[in-house]
């Protein structure tokens, strides 16, 4: 009876050890915590104009990490709710935080210039950038990442009208592979911890 | 002799009309105001949360003379897409209603100066039963 006992704990020690083994030795894809692009897709290029009027090239961007994020500065709530987050992230990442770009890209050319964008991002980090251009170039941004964004006129407020658009954050990866997304409200947490396991 | 007699009745009077307006479940409070900074020229939004033990009521509007306009705002999520809906008023039954990011706020449209943490301003809101109430908003980061 006592040998039974035996052999059945020995057999669940290794059982547990096994797994533990695996767990550790396989990286496994569904320890992230975004909605993960598999396979990744290449990210399309982004070729639009930031605060001081030079142009930005997302594929300059290889070696860091890129948060990217659609929004408008007269959005008073989802957009600065998520720099908020996009700031307490890179917060939380210590040194490696040098290695991840925020980018803020406008649903609003009419009213969002580059200069007003820098300066609107600046109010969260001024390692953040904020990017504009005509709507030709926008749109084919937009398109490319699957952005939806309407613009609804509101004839009794003072905002005039509003834009209505996507509300996730994309993480384009070191190679310039999307890699996740996010949707809005996603912890802060869950950010940083997939952060982590990308600059592992 | 008649003035005294007339400064008591008084005096039991406005007692009285204390000891009511106490004696009720007391009444409607705006409490844990703030709003996120902004740039002049640009938006902002205020957050609260209302504590009304009583009657149902409703918030008809708000003002302050940080901004150009103040509206009341929803934001709303469709499928992961963004809206915000402009509120003619919102409903605040009895117990809490909370103004926070990503759903209820007041919007500030249109800022006369930069709003940075640590700043102050007043706002009024008024109340369909509660009437105006006056508060004291901090500029803070979420």
């Amino acid at each position: 009876m006592n040998t039974r006992v035996i052999r059945v704990g020995l057999g669940l020690v290794v059982l547990i050890g096994v797994v533990m083994a695996i767990t550790l030795i396989i990286p496994s894809t569904e320890n992230f915590r975004g909605t993960l692009y598999d396979p990744a897709l290449p990210a399309a290029e982004i070729n639009l104009t930031q605060g001081n009027g030079s142009n930005f090239r997302l594929s300059e961007k290889r070696g860091d990490i890129v948060m990217l994020f659609f929004g408008y500065t007269s959005c008073p709530d989802v957009c600065p709710t998520t720099l908020s987050e996009m700031k307490r992230v890179t917060a939380e990442l210590g040194t490696d935080a040098e290695h991840v770009q925020v980018v803020f890209v406008t649903v609003d050319p009419e009213r969002d210039t580059p200069q007003k964008l820098k300066e609107y991002v600046s109010i969260f980090s001024p390692a953040f950038i904020g990017l504009s251009g005509t709507m030709e170039e926008l749109e084919k941004v937009w398109s490319d990442y699957g952005v939806y964004r309407e613009e609804e006129q509101l004839p009794n407020s003072a905002t005039g009208y509003l834009v209505n658009h996507t509300a996730r954050v994309y993480l384009i990866d070191r190679d310039g592979n999307l890699r996740l997304s996010y949707s809005y409200g996603t912890p802060t947490d869950d950010f940083v911890h997939d952060l982590k396991i990308l600059f592992k | 002799m008649f003035n005294a007699r007339l400064y008591v009745v008084f005096a039991v009077l406005a007692f009285v009309v204390a000891a009511c307006g106490a004696s009720g479940s007391g009444e409607l409070q705006v409490n844990d105001v703030w709003a996120r900074p902004g740039l002049a020229g640009g938006n902002s939004a205020v957050f609260f949360v209302i504590d009304n033990p009583d009657t149902e009521d409703f918030l008809l509007s708000a003002s302050s003379d940080v901004a150009g306009a103040v509206e009341l705002h929803k934001t709303i999520m469709e499928d992961g897409n963004m809206k915000m809906v402009h509120q003619m008023n919102v409903p605040v039954p009895t117990g809490e209603t909370v103004f926070e990011p990503g759903d209820l706020h007041v919007m500030l449209i249109g800022l006369n100066g930069d709003m940075n943490p640590g700043d102050a301003f007043t706002l009024m809101l008024n109340f369909e039963n509660a009437g105006e109430k006056t508060l004291k908003v901090v500029v803070r980061e979420p």
